[in-house]
């Protein structure tokens, strides 16, 4: 029996699905409002919401360090499936994001002596608590999705 | 918990902080300042029962600090590892470098 049949049968009721959708200005004065909001979701579990709270934070934390300035803000659209899949959407709109996704850049750890601390460990933490992540860009902005 | 709160307690075999609330790339200097002042100079213990989340920024923090303790001769550890501290130090596949203890004892 998979996890997510596990959490059916554990929770009969929890068969529908749940959504929420928020708009950030798309600084890293929203991480705090954005860890509010996780906190307030219902979650399938607190794994589930541990999960999505490390992931979500990395995921805006690339965003402001990497599409920044961001006019337009951030739509943040979290949604959990009949089966109890969650997902998380960052919606906006950044040519520099779409550059920076571009660009070659390390993609193992490396000690930045600038900062004083190791650097690439998000997107290893990204890739092993998430099922997928997906950037998607078009006419009407750029979408990141991550399944769980 | 929206701010991070870093107390610290020195005993006569090493330095004790504790450290309460997020730790993400908006508040994580105050740690990173912290963590490597205490590092380098002696046995460190980091209590992280009420971290209620760590960014990369901060496990890179962690990683730096137990490179220099081990290059000080000194030894670093994390000390009751909330549930999302241990998931965030497990998802980057170095767990092992991180010494996790359960209680004060263990380390000092």
């Amino acid at each position: 029996m998979g996890a997510a049949e596990r959490r059916k049968r554990a929770r009969p009721s929890a068969l529908r699905e749940r959504r929420a959708v928020a708009r950030f200005q798309g600084t890293r004065t929203d991480f705090p409002a954005f860890e509010r909001l996780v906190d307030g979701l219902d979650c399938p579990d607190d794994k589930a919401r541990a999960r999505l709270r490390l992931v979500g934070l990395e995921l805006f934390d690339n965003l402001v360090r990497h599409a920044g300035p961001l006019r337009g803000g951030v739509r943040m659209r979290y949604g959990e499936d009949a089966s109890g899949r969650m997902s998380l959407a960052f919606s906006f709109r950044s040519r520099r994001f779409r550059a920076w996704l571009k660009a070659p850049g390390p993609s193992l750890p490396s000690w930045s002596p600038a900062e004083k601390r190791w650097r690439g460990l998000g997107l290893i933490m990204v890739r092993n608590l998430s099922s997928r992540v997906e950037h998607r860009s078009g006419p009407s902005g750029d979408r990141i999705v991550v399944t769980f | 918990m929206d701010q991070l709160n870093i107390s610290e307690k020195v005993t006569d075999r090493g330095a004790i902080l504790v450290v309460e609330g997020p730790v993400n790339s908006y508040t994580f200097t105050e740690f990173q300042t912290k963590v490597y002042a205490w590092s380098k100079k002696t046995d460190l213990v980091i209590d992280m029962s009420a971290v209620t989340s760590l960014s990369s920024a901060g496990l890179g923090v962690l990683m730096a600090a137990i490179d220099d303790a081990a290059d000080a001769g000194r030894k670093l550890w994390i000390l009751k590892p909330s549930e999302i501290v241990r998931m965030a130090i497990e998802s980057t596949g170095f767990a092992d470098s991180f010494a996790m203890i359960g209680a004060l004892r263990e380390a000092f």
